[in-house]
């Protein structure tokens, strides 16, 4: 269980000429490129999006891909372009507030665990085991329900069930870094604990924690849209690229077109994700493994 | 050795009981009466009393958490609100449908894998190599769901070459391997890419090993240190790999048994959550809560043994 | 699927039958391949059934369940777009005096699970039990004209009538209601049973029951009457029609119902190996708005709602252009239709009306089976609703849930989309929206002194077209009171296997052992 956090120990990130490195990576640059078009498309959908998301156009349902509408329109005739374009604003939202959310808590307890008294190290850890017990889809699918459906209890669940994940990363780290010689050379000079976790050894394990971070967006991405789909996610009218790959699903028969453009956003996110996120290990910290 | 397997057997017990608990409290959360929510609607006044009863809702909560692990102990999950068979009747259903869905999606996940990182690693930095490397980040990327829904979109829709609904489990072994395929596909196909790297990666460093150049020096044939030996080794991880990614595999499964509406524990918490049928949505997570645990504690012991150095690893 | 409820079918007479003109034929099923289908049969449902007591079914499957495992007097028959009754388990039933009916059951209708065989007591305690109170039978309303039945013999007996009420026996008595159970059967299981009946009869018996994956009927070795050609069939819960047509094209079902919406593209891209049909139906649906709701207790709130909504928009969405606006219950071409009174969307006065009554920022939350149909159509009412400023929170459910009600759902429902099982007699399903059946299935809590005593008269008018006229002012009262928002009798497609003759009614509704192998 802690095979990842056993590898995070000693980490530099040699940042100096990274960009120019990452970039150079075929699968960093189509990652960064698709990574930013979806920020800038999310950000800025209410702009770009062609038509209003929720505007209903019977007449004009299921259509294929067209220069009216580029990615077809969906079975109450609205625009599948424009509903994908605010649906991004839901995915990488929730993936972003999720992330930084049980990164926060995770690093809190982590570093409680790994310098605080014996009692607390154990306590957390029996937690975090008892929390990576479970499956989240399976968590989510009962517990969602109890407290209804909706982006909250998405990020909810999420933010639990990653806290954990990165709470032992930064535990291990802290523990090795704490036998370290400069660190027991720091502490004996008389340096408060805090201290040494904050300004000596925060600074060093951050790096590698983002990029392990970066790698689990896509993970938080494909799991809203995946509740989403299942119906205890994101509700009607909001949309959410789960529900446009509902609706493709739905009308699988009916138009293959809908279930394409739905899922299109979908892969194109978690693909620039996972090369940007893979790429960036490679450049920077190749003996990070992902999260399983 | 023999004193961690035990540690680590009674911190998965442990950790299986914490689990079970706190879902039992998530379960007393839920606005309402917990005998209406744990029961549903449909449930008669005798069966909320018989309910309230068995678990002592008047009681204090820890007396009440402490007897509902004892009935849980005893294999009582309670009464299907459903069929008004006890749950444990319904899992023994759904149970190894699902076994059935992880075995097969971990044949192929081992099946495709780890071939192709033994001879990505054997064909180093050659074309096979990148292109191994590049579908292996690509397939990791896309979801089980999109995966699921484009297998029947492709080949059960359009081809009409596979099945789209069901296990078949009334068509006898071919019927049900045939409604296996995609929905195994859909659950396996992830861990090809992420297996044939990491096959790829402990195959490069065994290759470069002492003993293996000692074993070419003795003029072993390369496809006999590389199959025999080499690989041996390189595989080793997989298994622990394998064995804390059923989480993940599991959740998977929920979508490959919904998208093709095959009996399953997902499929079966998917409808038990819709009919608001507790008993049997708490029943699944526990058996899915079990196969993790299990699985993680065997991957755990089992890396043990392989690699005594990770025991140590852990504190 | 299109899910549907049944107040008990109707015809007014069993000679009468009611030809409704609609599109569906012997011949045309009758025209398959050669390549018959195997056994078993196997026909997507939209949910597993939840109660099959006759006193308390809910959804599609109950009643059909209901239909075709229990014995009655006498039975609707699949005819092609006719409404035909014949007798069932019946010998004869003699209907000359009209407050008392007299029948006599066959000899030889054998329960299974040996509880002996069919006889005049089970008539008795069948009928009489929904009169108990304390059973709270949500058939009482189709009962109330039942005054006792009297057992004159094994086989013999009388029903007797407060009020020469003759759509009782011509409605109530030949469908759902008027289902038989055993009375030893019923006792023995303390009187209370859900998805598992205990004794049942007829050519096909319960032979295993899986929730949520299939309910599997077979052959009765002990039944002596007329049996089907299959052996086995299955039923296979598919809650989404879209779901069901895809497994149909797959190979993996052989009979089901679908939205009229997909007629054109099944049409122009057929599953393999399949018959496509498009069926008009006299099933209602509308949108209920409980009066008895805090927000909507206001009638111009209600008012206001109906008039926001978009109904020929709704229409084309789930039925494309086969769908009809409705004007009430009664569908068109039956007696007791509100000719050209479709309602009219109008958002100024809809603004108006909600000003007017002070309803700001309203949430208010949308009951529906969750279909692709009903989803769809329930986006469209979010979307109007929202254009006159209330927000509709969507709450689409599983049939079983959606249907089955208890007092803490009845004291919280707000607006809500469903269909109810049509029949050519408006008056069972008019009948049920009175007082006393306010949690019930008077799920709009409508109320009026007017309308029961309008209800009253019809009951004991002979004439079915001067009934018909009563049902247009009592269904004007509906929706005037803004409780109603009357929206189709929804078309559907059947889509079936070559070298299957569905055995079904004019809606769809399958008699299971009226299907026939072709060839």
């Amino acid at each position: 269980m802690s095979q990842v956090a056993a590898e995070t120990s000693a980490p530099v990130v040699r940042s100096a000429n990274g960009m120019r490195r990452l970039l150079r990576d075929p699968m960093g640059a189509i990652g960064l490129t698709f990574v930013v078009l979806l920020i800038l498309s999310a950000v800025f959908a209410a702009w770009l999006a062609p038509y209003d998301p929720t505007a209903i156009n019977v007449p004009a349902k299921l259509q294929p891909p067209s220069w009216d509408h580029w990615l077809g329109t969906d079975q109450l005739g609205r625009d599948v372009l424009s509903r994908a374009l605010f649906g991004g604003q839901i995915a990488l939202g929730v993936a972003l507030v999720s992330t930084c959310a049980a990164l926060g808590i995770g690093a809190i307890l982590g570093m409680a665990a790994g310098f605080g008294p014996r009692w607390l190290d154990n306590g957390i850890v029996l937690v975090f085991d008892t929390v990576r017990a479970y499956p989240v889809i399976i968590l989510a699918l009962a517990v969602g329900p109890i407290f209804g459906a909706g982006i909250v209890t998405i990020i909810g669940i999420l933010v639990a069930t990653s806290v954990p994940y990165y709470g032992r990363i930064v535990r291990t780290s802290i523990i090795s870094a704490a036998k370290s010689e400069y660190v027991e050379a720091l502490l004996a000079m008389g340096m408060s604990r805090t201290r040494i976790v904050v300004r000596h050894i925060l600074p060093n394990i951050i790096g590698p924690i983002l990029i392990l971070a970066s790698m689990d967006i896509p993970t938080f991405i494909a799991a809203e849209a995946g509740l989403s789909f299942l119906g205890v996610g994101v509700k009607p009218p909001t949309s959410s690229w789960g529900l446009l790959l509902d609706d493709g699903y739905k009308f699988i028969r009916q138009s293959s077109w809908l279930v394409i453009a739905g899922s299109a956003p979908l892969i194109l996110a978690t693909l620039g994700f996972t090369f940007l996120g893979e790429a960036l290990r490679d450049t920077f910290d190749p003996k990070l493994r992902r999260r399983i | 050795m023999f004193a961690y397997v035990i540690k680590r057997i009674g911190l998965g017990i442990i950790v299986l009981i914490l689990a079970i608990s706190t879902l039992y409290i998530l379960v007393q959360a839920a606005p309402g009466d917990p005998a209406s929510a744990m029961l549903g609607p449909r449930a008669t006044p005798a069966i909320k009393e018989a309910f309230r009863e068995r678990l002592g809702l008047d009681q204090p909560l820890p007396v009440q958490i402490v007897k509902y692990l004892w009935s849980v102990a005893q294999g009582d999950l309670g009464t299907d609100l459903k069929s008004k068979q006890p749950v444990w009747d319904t899992l023994a259903i759904h149970l190894p449908r699902t076994l059935e869905l992880l075995a097969a999606a971990i044949l192929i996940a081992a099946g495709l894998g780890i071939p192709l990182g033994c001879m990505a690693a054997v064909h180093r930095n050659s074309a096979f190599d990148r292109i191994v490397g590049a579908l292996s980040v690509s397939i990791i990327a896309v979801p089980a769901v999109v995966i699921a829904i484009y297998g029947m979109l492709i080949f059960s829709a359009g081809l009409g070459w596979l099945p789209a609904i069901g296990a078949g489990e009334d068509g006898g072994i071919l019927s049900l391997l045939h409604h296996l395929i995609l929905p195994a596909i859909a659950v396996g196909i992830g861990w090809v890419g992420y297996l044939a790297r990491l096959v790829r990666a402990s195959m490069i460093e065994v290759l470069s090993a002492d003993y293996i150049r000692n074993a070419r020096a003795f003029g072993l044939r390369e496809g006999r240190i590389t199959y025999r030996y080499a690989l041996r080794i390189a595989v080793a991880p997989t298994v622990t790999v394998l064995g804390i990614g059923v989480g993940i595999m599991l959740g998977s499964a929920v979508f490959a048994e919904i998208v093709f509406a095959r009996p399953g524990i997902g499929k079966l918490m998917y409808d038990a959550v819709i009919l608001r049928n507790y008993p049997v949505t708490l029943g699944a997570v526990l058996a899915a809560t079990l196969i993790l645990v299990v699985s993680t504690t065997l991957s755990d012991i089992v890396n043990a043994l392989i690699n005594p150095r990770f025991k140590e690893a852990r504190e | 699927m299109i899910p549907f409820r049944n107040r008990g079918a109707k015809s007014a007479s069993l000679a009468r039958s009611a030809a409704l003109g609609m599109a569906l034929s012997l011949g045309l099923l009758a025209a398959g391949s050669p390549q018959a289908t195997a056994d078993p049969l196997r026909i997507a449902v939209p949910s597993d059934p939840g109660y099959l007591d006759p006193a308390y079914w809910g959804s599609t499957v109950d009643q059909f369940l209901i239909d075709n495992l229990y014995p009655r007097l006498a039975k609707y028959v699949p005819a092609g777009a006719e409404w035909k009754v014949e007798l069932a388990d019946a010998k004869s039933v003699d209907m000359t005096d009209p407050m008392n009916i007299a029948f006599e059951l066959k000899s030889g209708v054998m329960w299974t699970g040996g509880y002996g065989e069919l006889t005049a007591e089970d008539v008795k305690y069948s009928f009489e039990r929904h009169l108990d109170p304390g059973l709270e039978s949500s058939l009482a309303p189709e009962f109330s004209s039942l005054l006792e039945v009297e057992v004159t013999g094994k086989y013999t007996g009388i029903i007797r009538l407060k009020e020469p009420a003759a759509t009782l026996w011509a409605s109530t008595l030949v469908s759902t209601g008027g289902a038989i159970i055993s009375k030893a059967a019923a006792e023995a299981s303390d009187g209370y049973f859900e998805a598992t009946p205990v004794a049942t009869t007829g050519p096909y018996m319960l032979k295993e029951f899986e929730p949520g994956n299939k309910l599997v009927l077979q052959r009765n070795p002990d039944w002596s009457g007329e049996t089907g050609d299959y052996d086995e069939i299955v039923l296979l819960p598919i809650g989404d029609e879209n779901a069901a047509e895809l497994a149909f094209s797959a190979g993996e079902i052989d009979y089901m119902r679908h939205s009229a919406g997909n007629y054109d593209t099944l049409k122009a891209n057929p599953p393999e190996d399949s018959e496509i049909l498009l069926v008009q139906s006299i099933d209602p649906t509308w949108l209920g708005i409980s009066a008895d709701h805090e927000d909507l207790k206001d009638q111009r709130v209600r008012r206001a709602i109906q008039l926001a909504i978009d109904v020929p928009t709704i229409l084309q969405a789930t039925v494309g252009g086969y769908g009809k606006q409705a004007t009430g219950i009664v569908a068109e071409g039956l007696p007791g239709y509100r000719a050209g009174k479709e309602l009219k969307r109008d958002l100024d006065q809809a603004r108006a009306l909600l000003a007017e009554a002070g309803a700001e920022d309203l949430v208010l939350r949308l009951d529906y089976v969750n279909t692709t149909e009903r989803s769809t159509a329930a986006q469209i009412i979010q979307a109007n609703l929202a254009e006159v400023g209330i927000a509709l929170d969507l709450n689409g459910q599983d049939e079983g849930t959606f249907w089955s009600i208890d007092e803490a759902k009845a004291a919280d429902m707000q607006l809500h989309l469903k269909a109810w099982t049509g029949n050519p007699e408006g008056f069972y399903t008019l009948q049920y929206f009175v007082g006393d059946q306010i949690g019930v299935w008077n799920w709009e809590a409508f109320q009026d002194q007017e309308y029961e005593r309008l209800l009253e008269e019809a009951r004991v008018t002979q004439d079915p077209e001067e009934r018909g006229k009563i049902y247009e002012t009592m269904q004007q009262m509906l929706e005037e009171s803004g409780t109603f928002l009357f929206i189709s009798q929804d078309p559907y497609v059947v889509l079936h296997r070559n070298g299957i003759i569905p055995g079904i009614l004019p809606d769809g509704r399958p008699v299971f052992h009226a299907f026939k192998k072709a060839g």
